[in-house]
């Protein structure tokens, strides 16, 4: 059974049909990528996954689980971490307390554990600071710890934005454009990190790009959407080649790869 | 930086010899101020949650103390405690819940509202007999235990027990703002859906925040009851809600150091232009005139408080050239 299933999902915004019943899966340890012209709805649907929006009809289920049952903020806990197209990150937190906030839902102690800053609330606060070092190594982020993230560079940001996602340990990342506004060496670094979040964390990973060679790299699986709906769905090969898709972007037979 | 406040413990009664009594209160009102603006730096400036109405729960707050103090027969310092709670559950769940789907300006307009209203409520005629109306309620003299009545006086006393109050509770303060509470604080004012995405319960944790920032007003509104021996109507209003505002961003929003800033501020502010405008001959009548363009100067100056200009520049730099290298090399 896929990790995450995503049935018909429709949704409306001031009588246009941003989504018109799309839906694809996403496997275990598996890099989907969702491409398609701007405003063909790729963010829409991260935002219907995390619940930021409220789709008009459609399912998703993850782990079996109803997400559409949830509300935004439990969304994490239950092992769906996502990144941001335009950064949402506290800018005038440090790195690390940015990972810390990204563990929130795992962190256990009450706010009257930290007001006595009671046993249970240094043994917390030790865990989940030693679960930001290790993703903060891991992303590379090890010697910009301290600083705060406003003051950071943006190829940097970037990274803090997957890092954040990462360290609440997902079944299940959603990267918005993570290789947007980047060189093509930062690029090519991304690469190395998604397949890294899928081979060594055995984290899948749904992604939105609009680089084709990323996309066509890296993906397991790749969905095309336009005006809302999917129009292609397959390995990066298929959809290369699907008539479709060539059609969207401009009959481009090989797509920027 | 609580430990700023620590030597002040021991040092005051040895000041006392060169500084007159009036110090004492000084301090004493200082301690009471801290408490107020630490729960008003903790909502606007940590939560990002900006209220005109901080005065209204200090005002609540010291009346809840007088009544039960001088009508119901409370210990003083149980009523400044019960009504430090009661003002914390009125403002976590009357205010802070309401006030979730305000934002911005309208928070401020809905708490400005608040303000205004609530020095009237207290002349109602229905809630004379309690109140006693404009006359306020005056408290009785509070000593100290008798073991030390022969070392301390009534006002030595007090700043002992405002003091002691303050810095406990600033290391609480502290305590939190360190927490995964104080993290999801300042996650929401940085970045709403940030936040939320990453696990922060919005709402929950913004009617949370007005709830213990209405702790500290409570609390220091019941000590200013103590301190002052009296409360009416027109104790606090609205200037005194402003000048909270302006004082915790004079001070360092977000910082308990500015925080601490903002007390000393509040306490000496009119002491200070006094002074100031003593200096010209004259130019008394200009005290306003100086007041203001002493504020533009220091947000011109400071633009991140005066606690954000001593902590910027310094640690950012130091960390970048020096152990930043230090990290790097060894990775």
């Amino acid at each position: 059974m896929p990790l995450l299933t995503v049935e018909e999902l429709s949704i409306q915004f001031g009588g246009i049909l941003a989504l018109d019943g799309v839906g694809f899966s996403v496997d275990e340890a598996e890099i989907v990528s969702i491409i398609g012209p701007n405003g063909a709805g790729k963010t829409t649907v991260f935002n219907c996954l995390t619940r930021v929006y409220d789709p008009m009809k459609g399912s998703i289920r993850f782990m079996g689980r109803d997400l559409l049952k949830m509300r935004p903020h439990q969304v994490v806990a239950n092992g769906v971490a996502r990144t941001f197209q335009n950064l949402e990150l506290f800018s005038s937190m440090s790195v690390l307390d940015n990972l810390l906030v990204g563990q929130h839902s795992k962190i256990r102690y009450s706010a009257l554990d930290a007001f006595f800053r009671l046993p249970r609330q240094m043994r917390e606060e030790r865990k989940a600071r030693s679960r930001a070092e290790d993703t903060l190594e891991l992303m590379e982020l090890t010697q910009v710890r301290d600083i705060p993230v406003h003051a950071l560079s943006y190829d940097l940001k970037k990274r803090v934005e997957i890092a954040r996602a990462l360290v609440s340990r997902p079944k299940l990342a959603l990267l918005d454009e993570p290789a947007g506004g980047l060189t093509h060496e930062q690029v090519d670094s991304i690469a190395r990190i998604v397949r890294g979040i899928r081979d060594e964390l055995g984290v899948a990973v749904l992604l939105v790009e609009h680089r084709m060679g990323l996309v066509m790299d890296i993906s397991d699986r790749v969905c095309v959407l336009d005006f809302g709906r999917k129009i292609a769905d397959g390995t990066p090969t298929e959809v290369r080649r699907d008539p479709a898709v060539i059609q969207t972007y401009l009959g481009a037979p090989h797509v920027d790869a | 930086m609580f430990l700023v406040a620590f030597p002040f413990l021991h040092e005051w009664p040895f000041f006392r010899m060169f500084l007159s009594e009036f110090r004492t209160f000084n301090a004493t009102m200082f301690a009471v101020w801290l408490l107020v603006l630490l729960g008003m730096n903790l909502l606007t400036g940590y939560s990002g949650q900006v209220s005109f109405g901080h005065a209204a729960l200090v005002l609540a707050s010291a009346y809840l103390t007088a009544v039960l103090s001088q009508q119901y027969g409370f210990p003083l310092w149980g009523a400044i405690g019960l009504s430090g709670a009661a003002t914390a559950l009125v403002g976590w769940v009357t205010i802070g819940i309401p006030a979730v789907r305000l934002r911005g300006p309208y928070l401020a307009i809905a708490t400005f509202g608040l303000m205004l209203a609530f020095p009237q409520i207290l002349k109602l005629n229905v809630l004379t007999q309690w109140t006693q109306g404009a006359l306020g309620i005056r408290g009785g003299v509070v000593g100290p235990p008798g073991f030390l009545g022969g070392v301390l006086d009534g006002r030595a006393w007090m700043y002992y027990v405002a003091m002691s109050v303050a810095v406990a509770m600033t290391v609480l303060f502290v305590n939190l703002t360190r927490s995964r509470t104080g993290r999801a604080f300042v996650a929401l004012r940085d970045s709403e859906v940030g936040a939320e995405q990453m696990g922060v319960d919005v709402p929950r944790y913004k009617a949370l925040a007005f709830g213990v920032s209405s702790l500290y007003a409570g609390i220091g509104g019941g000590l200013f009851f103590a301190v002052q021996g009296f409360v009416s109507p027109d104790s606090l209003g609205l200037i005194d809600s402003i000048f909270f505002l302006v004082a915790i961003v004079i001070g360092g929003l977000g910082s308990v150091l500015g925080s601490i800033v903002a007390a000393l501020f509040l306490t000496f502010q009119s002491e200070a232009i006094s002074a100031l405008a003593g200096f010209v001959p004259g130019t008394n009548n200009l005290r306003n005139v100086f007041y203001g363009a002493s504020l533009i100067a220091v947000i011109v100056l400071f633009p991140k408080g005066i606690a954000g200009f001593f902590q910027r520049p310094l640690w950012p730099k130091l960390r970048e050239w020096n152990l930043g290298s230090l990290w790097s090399s060894r990775s």
